[in-house]
């Protein structure tokens, strides 16, 4: 077996489309207040940025999805997009020194993980 | 504690109120069922063990609602007891509110609640017309429209095509909202449901805010009053058959 490598997971769950949402049409009405009627079937939904190990790519992606099945995604009313699945320069033990990177470069993605916000 | 109000609380069924991290209507539920004769008592999810005769996953706010309400609960150990309890022990298990939306996160019923339409939070008394059910939930809830409040911002209960015809086919779908009072904009105006045994339900709606004579509010206690019953009856694992109840909405 290879050994793990780090990785960057982006995620995004988003609404099955035909689902009304009414999050999505305030955002659609409150956007045409503001000039911008031209927008419509707007999608609002949820992005997930993740740094694991495994070992590979496709592992990772894998593993991405059977989060999404089992606790990130609603099967009923969601679906889940693996976005994409990245080598991270860092390790997955290493959050914060992504975080101070994007501090420097003004990431507005610098915010720590979903899952260590949640602590 | 006299002997005859010892005799009396080992007599009365036991009802278990789960508490996870961010429910907040834990105490009014042990008060409500308590003043139906149940022998109440919350217990932290953790600790939750089979025994009980009824289990009700309270209202509130689990996990601050992160990721979607009641999706980080329903993967509580509790849920597991729950389980064992309903199907080795014959128990009940009531999700009130956010009770309902961890039970559906759980797979234990079917659907999900997703935000009103229209948007908003909704606070206030809504109109329930039982319908044409069954199990004790269904018996418990009567076949006279019932007051009971409701607060929530996502309750709008959205199921497949398939699924819908399904609850209706098997009478598992215990009460609609009102015709004029849809709050949420629910499926069928859909405020609460069963699973196929009828052993599991979710409500919506909030019984336990309806209990207290002082309040004026009494049909929430009715129905806990009756749901003691069906504990204290022979308990069946078997569905019976959906009643008649009046068909004037839905």
């Amino acid at each position: 077996m290879s050994e793990p490598e780090s990785f960057e997971v982006r995620l995004a769950v988003l609404p099955v489309q035909g689902l009304r949402s009414p999050s999505a049409e305030t955002v659609v009405a409150a956007l045409s207040d503001l000039g911008f009627s031209q927008v419509e079937r707007l999608s609002l939904g949820k992005l997930f940025i993740w740094h694991t190990r495994a070992p590979g790519l496709k592992a990772a992606e894998a593993e991405a999805l059977q989060m999404a099945e089992r606790l990130l995604a609603n099967p009923v009313t969601e679906e889940a997009l693996v976005l994409s699945v990245t080598p991270s320069e860092g390790t997955a033990a290493s959050p914060p020194a992504r975080a101070s990177e994007g501090e420097r470069e003004g990431n507005p993605e610098s915010a720590p993980p979903a899952a260590e916000r949640l602590r | 504690m006299s002997d005859a109000s010892r005799v009396g609380a080992a007599l009365a069924p036991e009802a278990v109120v789960a508490i996870f991290p961010g429910s907040n209507c834990d105490s009014e539920t042990v008060r409500a069922l308590t003043r139906a004769g149940f022998r109440a008592h919350g217990v932290w999810h953790t600790d939750l063990a089979r025994g009980a005769t009824l289990y009700v996953l309270p209202g509130g706010f689990t996990y601050g609602d992160y990721l979607r309400p009641g999706a980080i609960a329903a993967h509580s150990p509790a849920l597991r007891v729950l389980r064992e309890a309903v199907d080795e022990d014959g128990a009940l298990a009531l999700g009130i509110c956010n009770g309902f939306q961890i039970l559906t996160e759980a797979g234990f019923l079917p659907g999900s609640l997703e935000p009103n339409r229209p948007t908003g939070f909704r606070c206030r008394p809504v109109t329930l017309c039982p319908k044409r059910a069954h199990g004790p939930f269904a018996r418990a809830l009567g076949t006279s429209t019932v007051n009971w409040p409701i607060a929530h911002s996502t309750g709008r209960y959205v199921v497949s095509e398939a699924v819908r015809r399904e609850l209706w086919r098997g009478g598992r779908v215990l009460a609609v909202y009102a015709d004029p009072d849809d709050p949420n904009g629910s499926v069928d105006r859909i405020a609460a449901i069963s699973d196929e045994t009828g052993r599991i339900a979710g409500f919506m709606p909030h019984p336990e805010r309806a209990a207290d004579p002082r309040l004026g509010a009494r049909d929430g206690l009715r129905f806990f009053e009756r749901l003691l019953r069906e504990c204290e009856g022979p308990q069946s694992t078997s569905p019976s058959e959906p009643r008649e109840v009046s068909r004037h909405v839905g």
